[in-house]
């Protein structure tokens, strides 16, 4: 079986992976919260699981901006220079 | 070794050599020539080779010492494989550019004064926006004059700096500058530095000429120009807080970019600029490790860049397509493509085991270390940035998201494309697995583990949420159809309006004043010349006219007097000696 046709199979098993994917992400906080902190100085060492909640209000918020600067000031037609 | 050679003579040398040898022996030379150089970079010893007097200045081609050398080894490492990636293009201009682009930048890099490095810097600018040049587009053409004007600007800055900076101490010795001493000739030699690093906001003709360039210039492109500038940074600049603080401002404002680009390599080039900002951050923020990690990065980063702009490249070289509206669905048709550009991806994402994670997490632990927590954020937004720009947008809308109307049937890019992918890819991998092969070209101690508990939890964790936020907002990140502004509007919007107004207002002045001489101008001309004209008529030949009657009138009278008589001679003398005796006395 090459490459692509592995690929292909991967596609077709979409429920599945979202399902490991969704283990993956529990686990990985289960992970963070057992975490020894012995050198904690700073907030972000202390919270545990702070790069989960960091990552999705900094990754929604950074995309909505982004995407949302593009529909209104920046985003123009192709040949706006000309 | 004794006599150091400079790697430098070997791409000059190979430039000039080039279009005498033709067939399979130009492609030999065309990889013989990077391969001479890295021996030499591998046998170059620690020192100071090639000093040298010009008109009384001290200059100092050959400074080798680490700082130096860990540029000097990725350099010639990238130029290699960019060689092989440009091994099947026949014209040998592109070549030639390529050599001279590579050899200025070690020129530069061992460069030990401020006018060595100012020549070679220059070279750089004019030999590599023929790599844009040669797409032979109109959009190209515009963009590589864009891209070299800006250069030109930054090459004066640069220039002047280092005039003042003479002037001010005596030398043009090219060492650490304390932010304390720094004053305005300092500061614009780090202007001229900054606007090559596009650090903003000088950073506009990055993202608007990488991506108008050839397929394999581009990979050559995302090499040298930025990665020289963060060498001089590093070496002249580190500590100053503006580094830091702009620096850590470019990691975020080039995602936000990436995130919302359609034209795969553009969404690269703005995220050369979040790359960078990393090295510039870890510069100004100057403790050994922050530097250690500028240096990392930039050795990391090359390669990783280059191996997505080979990817993207591939893309456009088999599709001649490079938007992601246009694109979709190749999984199938460039399967080997897709695994580099996804090496690519996962090393600048920051993967574990790949190079980014050990690079990139040396920058970011510097500023935690140093209680930079807003810096060490900011830098971990523009992570997230990163994994869903490069690693997750880019791959999943063109290698799988929908096919697009017009569908593409692609195939594998030439082998030696393929080739130089794989090789980049195996980098990538022995740089993240074994960091040390990294760490101990890096110019100070390394005291940082990569693969620690608590890093790998916090990358997993970010890469993680990231997919999800990913998979959550696919919809809304989905590509269009547009061009993003940025500051590059008020020069490229300001040319138009001084078009215009030379067109409504200089233009129709400039008629009004032709005309306005035809009347005025010219008449006043014919009048002037015929009073001239009377004037020469009746007083000056008036004058001379009437010399000449007086002359021939006095003549005539002398000419009674001469009788030829002797007595009458006498008496006549006699005469006039009485009356001379009389009107004295």
């Amino acid at each position: 079986m090459n490459l692509v046709e592995v690929l292909e199979k991967l596609r077709r098993e979409t429920g599945l992976l979202k399902k490991l994917f969704y283990l993956v992400l529990i686990l990985l906080i289960l992970f963070d919260l057992f975490l020894p902190r012995g050198h904690a100085h700073f907030l972000v060492d202390k919270v545990p699981a702070f790069w989960t909640f960091f990552t999705v209000i900094g990754g929604f918020l950074l995309a909505r901006f982004s995407k949302g600067m593009a529909h209104t000031i920046l985003g123009k037609k192709e040949d706006f220079y000309g | 070794m004794d006599n150091w050679i400079h790697p430098a003579i070997f791409y000059f040398l190979g430039a000039l050599l080039l279009p005498f040898i033709k067939g399979l022996a130009k492609k030999i030379f065309i990889l013989l020539i990077p391969i001479a150089s890295i021996v030499v970079v591998a046998m170059s010893e620690y020192g100071s080779y090639g000093a040298y007097n010009f008109l009384g200045v001290q200059g100092l081609f050959g400074r080798v010492d680490k700082l130096s050398m860990v540029f000097a080894w990725v350099f010639v490492i990238m130029a290699f494989l960019g060689a092989l990636y440009a091994l099947h293009r026949e014209e040998d201009g592109h070549h030639i550019a390529g050599f001279f682009y590579v050899g200025s930048s070690l020129g530069a890099v061992f460069a030990g004064d401020y006018l060595t490095l100012f020549v070679f810097w220059e070279i750089m600018a004019f030999s590599s926006v023929f790599l844009i040049w040669y797409r032979r587009k109109q959009k190209a053409v515009d963009a590589g004059f864009r891209y070299l004007l800006y250069h030109v600007f930054g090459g004066l800055l640069l220039f002047f700096g280092m005039m003042f900076y003479y002037a001010k101490v005596g030398s043009f010795a090219f060492n650490a500058i304390s932010p304390s001493q720094a004053a305005w000739p300092e500061y614009l030699i780090l202007a001229g530095f900054a606007l090559n690093a596009a650090v903003i906001p000088l950073h506009t003709w990055l993202p608007d000429a990488y991506p108008e360039a050839t397929v394999e210039g581009a990979v050559f492109l995302c090499a040298f120009t930025t990665k020289t500038a963060v060498y001089v940074l590093a070496r002249g600049f580190s500590g100053f807080e503006i580094l830091a603080i702009l620096g850590t401002a470019m990691t975020v404002y080039g995602v936000c970019y990436a995130i919302i680009e359609n034209d795969i390599r553009r969404v690269l080039a703005y995220h050369i600029i979040s790359q960078v900002g990393y090295m510039v951050a870890g510069v100004g923020i100057g403790t050994a490790m922050a530097v250690n990690g500028a240096c990392a990065h930039a050795f990391a980063h090359i390669l990783y860049k280059a191996l997505l702009f080979m990817g993207a490249g591939s893309v456009l070289y088999m599709t001649g397509r490079s938007k992601m509206t246009e694109l979709g669905g190749l999984y199938k048709y460039m399967p080997l493509a897709m695994i580099g550009y996804v090496v690519g991806a996962i090393s600048i994402s920051g993967f574990p085991l790949f190079s980014g994670f050990v690079s990139k997490s040396m920058i970011v632990a510097a500023a935690h270390h140093e209680g930079r927590i807003w810096l060490m954020l900011f830098m971990n937004l523009a992570g997230i940035g990163t994994f869903l720009s490069v690693g997750l947008k880019v791959t999943y809308f063109t290698f799988f998201g929908k096919p697009p109307a017009n569908p593409v049937s692609a195939k594998e890019p030439p082998a030696n494309m393929l080739w130089a992918m794989g090789l980049t890819s195996l980098l990538c991998f022995i740089i993240g697995t074994f960091p040390q092969t990294l760490y101990v070209l890096l110019p100070f101690p390394v005291e940082f583990r990569p693969y620690t508990l608590s890093h790998l939890s916090e990358m997993m964790q970010i890469l993680a949420f990231t997919g999800l936020i990913f998979y959550l907002l696919v919809g809304k990140l989905s590509p269009e159809d547009k061009i993003n502004l940025d500051m590059d509007y008020f020069y490229r919007q300001g040319t138009w309006l001084f078009m215009k107004f030379d067109e409504k207002i200089i233009a129709p002045l400039d008629v009004l004043w032709g005309e306005l001489y035809r009347i005025l101008g010219v008449r006043g001309l014919f009048g002037s010349a015929d009073l001239s004209y009377k004037f020469d008529q009746k007083a000056i030949d008036g004058v001379v006219d009437n010399t000449a009657y007086s002359v021939v009138g006095f003549g005539s009278i002398v000419k009674k007097l001469q009788t030829g008589k002797v007595q009458v001679y006498i008496g006549l003398s006699l005469f006039m000696f009485f009356a001379i005796l009389w009107f004295v006395l």
